[in-house]
């Protein structure tokens, strides 16, 4: 048998439960129960999606797909973004069965030449309007600089579900492929009524535009023939949002409302000609001021526990034609993986910093002993300095891709999987083929914007 | 025919997976269902394709060339030999560009027709109506930046402080005044204002910057040999500006960095305007602009009964003194329509005089604190 437990879900179908992930009731029949009792266990018989790959083998590749990028001027990156899903699709599995990624790059480079026709004018236009910046009335400023980043927004917006359109289309599992219905349009609109929603309500809405919005794209999701389905609203998350909002929000109340007073004071011993006075004052109000911004550092960490808090919101309250999807995945461990990325970054500049400060250095030693003054010798020294220039940012660059793809998102990736479970894996045998394949292209505004991981 | 292969089979119609043994029989791979040994279905064995890359995943898959969603799924890559030895093109992969290759190139050949139109037609003729209509302030905002990053990259060649590196010899000043003075009258500007720098560096040099900036680098104002010399480099810089050249080359360079921002795949627009000052140093521009230049240069020194035969002889000069020309004058060196303007001034008007004496000229060669060579 190739997939001891992918076997005993196909060939025993009739037993109506999968032998994985099924709650350990008692046997309903004693050969079955021996016949399981006899093969060896799975792995981890509780998990029902695990992520297999090798980091190894994704930095080889991504060390590879930076270089051709840097060669061919960037045009490499749509093999590169296409080997990289591969790769993450293909060590995917749930229910022991990998994932597959069918899209190509000529698709993604089709999506790209198409959406210049949108971009090129649109660039040109804010180049227009930083030129022309300095000499506007303010008023039109704020119109110009407002009516570019609309369109950028609704731009955004519309290149988001495309994408995922693209994506679920070239996304195969056990043959059958996931697809996305619904209009891009009509996601616009619920995304742009629910900004408007969103920023009305001090951001107090938030989680509800959010849930909104991700029903509209669940509800609109299918795996074949079947459905998916979404039962969360704002309301399950508005607490933890809540905590978000008052850390952020605290400080600045808390400077404005003490400061208002304070302020009075300095003004009365700004007035009185009274120095010891008046730093006595700055300090009553300076104090508490610093003191309430340094709340800011548990920011990101109130960030991060809520994104996670969501994530999980999210797919406990998704089923899939009645079955429900649960994840158990933990802010500690997310909030672990972002610590270990960012003290890399932090060696990662310490690095490039460095080297940069050396061929500077080098350079200029060189110039200065180039006394000769001919243009040549500085040229050469400039040419010098250019390629080893060159060299430290392909570093920086393949840095920041290794860490970025190959500890980031594999870390992401490896922890959202070895915490999802669903708990009747039996849903999909009954799934067949849906007609349809899906965009000729893909994801040109996506790249356009650079949004989407890879 | 080795031991028998097991594998998950989908069908491409259900999602229920089926355990199967498969058979490599001569030109075909029999898919037999597992318990009934019943033929679930029988693939052509030169259809058959690898769906990962060895190395990929830990699973081997393999699916039709015809694009159907069919699938087998074998644990491991053990089978991998006896696959290659019986399906051929295994390990082809050429459907990526098959049947799309002709909507690719159609979409290149449109984009790359679109981009050249863009690059040779749209910008030049959006950027040539539209410099001289710049306003003022933006100019002058624009030159101030450029000075500025300009300033900062030869502070850094010569670590040196950036407001040391213009030279402000009291004399030397006054003398290039003068000499201005001399050159550009009321309205030659219109509303507009010249400023002219001088850059302490060695470089053999001068170039004109959005704004009326004019930068003239020590080592040119070293290398001229006379003060006609000097004037007539200085008078085609102001040429430029009078014609708005730096504006437009500007215009030029920002909207070519966003068509290479996007191709490139960056939007950020960070490519934008840095890198602004250093591209117009090196400013390549076009016959045309050179020849109005020249124009408006041979215009100048005659009006100021100086000798426009001066730039002739600086290169000649600059020639012997450094061999090859450095890049950036070579261009303007080699202009044959200088030669034909200054046939064109009548001889009557050639009447050539010094407009300032030669204390003043010694002066503006030590303006920047140096001791300046008298002459030669």
């Amino acid at each position: 048998m190739t997939e001891p437990t992918a076997g005993a879900a196909s060939s025993v179908p009739s037993a109506g439960t999968s032998p994985i992930g099924a709650p350990a009731g008692p046997p309903d029949g004693e050969p079955a129960w021996i016949a399981q009792a006899l093969r060896p266990p799975p792995p981890e018989d509780h998990v029902q999606a695990a992520f297999s790959g090798r980091r190894g083998a994704l930095f080889k590749l991504l060390v590879k797909n930076m270089v051709l990028t840097l060669l061919t001027l960037g045009v490499y990156r749509f093999w590169a973004k296409t080997w990289v899903r591969r790769y993450f699709w293909s060590n995917t599995r749930l229910l022991n069965a990998p994932l597959e990624y069918t899209g190509t790059p000529v698709e993604l480079l089709l999506g790209f030449l198409i959406v210049l026709v949108i971009m090129v004018p649109l660039g040109l236009a804010y180049a227009g309007l930083e030129f022309l910046a300095p000499t506007l009335s303010w008023p039109a400023t704020v119109a110009g600089y407002g009516a570019y980043f609309l369109i950028v927004f609704l731009l955004v917006q519309i290149g988001f579900y495309r994408m995922w359109r693209y994506r679920l289309t070239r996304t195969v599992w056990r043959g059958i492929r996931f697809g996305l219905d619904g209009s891009a349009w009509a996601y616009l609109g619920r995304a742009a009524l629910w900004m408007l929603a969103t920023a009305g309500t001090l951001w107090v809405a938030a989680p509800w535009a959010s849930m909104a919005l991700t029903r509209y794209r669940m509800e609109h999701s299918r795996y074949g023939t079947g459905r998916f389905a979404f039962d969360g609203n704002g309301g399950g998350l508005i607490k933890r949002w809540l905590v978000v909002l008052v850390l952020a929000g605290l400080p600045v109340v808390l400077v404005l409302s003490s400061g208002a007073a304070g302020y009075l004071s300095v003004l009365d011993a700004l007035k009185s000609d009274d120095p010891e006075g008046t730093a006595r004052a700055m300090g009553q109000v300076m104090g508490p001021a610093m003191a309430s911004f340094s709340l800011y550092a548990f920011l990101p960490f109130a960030l991060v526990w809520y994104r996670v808090s969501e994530a999980r919101y999210v797919l406990n309250h998704t089923t899939f034609d009645g079955a429900r999807l649960s994840s158990t995945l933990s802010t500690g461990s997310v909030l672990w993986l972002l610590v270990k990325v960012y003290l890399l970054y932090m060696v990662l500049f310490t690095v490039v910093g460095g080297l940069f400060g050396v061929v500077i250095t080098l350079v200029v030693i060189g110039l200065a002993k180039s006394s000769a003054a001919t243009v040549d010798a500085q040229a050469q020294a400039a040419l010098v300095g250019n390629a080893v220039g060159f060299v430290v940012v392909l570093v920086f660059m393949a840095g920041m891709s290794l860490i970025q793809t190959g500890i980031l998102q594999f870390g992401l990736v490896k922890r959202l999987c070895a915490t999802l479970t669903i708990d009747d894996p039996a849903v999909f045998d009954r799934v067949t083929q849906a007609t349809g394949t899906g965009p000729g292209y893909g994801e040109g505004l996506a790249d356009a914007f650079d949004i989407g991981a890879v | 025919m080795s031991a028998p292969l097991t594998a998950d089979y989908n069908d491409g119609h259900e999602s229920r997976t089926h355990a199967v043994r498969l058979l490599l029989l001569p030109g075909v791979l029999a898919i037999l269902d597992a318990d009934t040994a019943e033929e679930r279905d029988a693939w052509p064995a030169d259809d058959v394709r690898l769906v990962d890359r060895p190395g990929t995943g830990a699973l081997l898959r393999l699916r039709r060339a015809d694009g159907s969603p069919a699938r087998l799924t074998l644990d491991g890559w053990d089978a991998l030999a006896p696959l290659e030895r019986h399906c051929p093109h295994l390990k082809r992969n050429t459907d990526d560009l098959r049947g799309q290759w002709r909507r690719v190139l159609a979409w290149s050949v449109g984009a790359a027709a679109a981009l050249a139109v863009i690059i040779g037609v749209v910008i030049p003729f959006v950027a040539v109506r539209m410099a001289a209509s710049i306003p003022e302030p933006v100019a002058a905002q624009l030159g101030e930046v450029s000075l500025n990053q300009i300033a900062g990259l030869f502070a850094k060649l010569g670590s040196k402080d950036k407001d040391a590196l213009f030279c402000q010899g009291a004399a030397g000043r006054a003398a290039l005044d003068a000499l201005l003075d001399a050159l550009v009258k009321p309205g030659d500007l219109k509303d507009r204002t010249l400023h002219v720098h001088v850059l302490d560096h060695k470089m053999v040099n001068a170039f004109a910057l959005p704004g009326g900036q004019v930068v003239v680098m020590r080592g040119l104002i070293e290398a001229a040999g006379d003060q006609h010399e000097l004037a007539s480099v200085i008078a085609h810089e102001i040429g430029h500006v009078i014609e708005h050249h730096p504006m437009e080359v500007t215009m030029e360079q920002s909207a070519l960095s966003v068509l290479v921002g996007l191709f490139i795949g960056d939007v950020t627009g960070g490519t934008v305007m840095a890198g602004l000052g250093q591209a117009l140093i090196g400013a390549a521009y076009s016959r045309d602009a050179e020849r109005e230049a020249d124009a408006i240069a041979v215009r100048l020194l005659t009006r100021a009964g100086m000798d426009p035969d001066g730039l002739t002889r600086f290169f000649e000069r600059v020639r012997k003194k450094y061999g090859e020309m450095p890049a950036p004058l070579q261009l303007f060196a080699s202009h044959p329509s200088f030669a034909d303007r200054i046939d064109a001034v009548p001889v009557a008007r050639r009447q050539v005089h010094d407009v300032i004496d030669a204390q003043a000229f010694a002066d503006l060669k030590g303006i920047c604190g140096g001791t300046a060579t008298e002459g030669d």
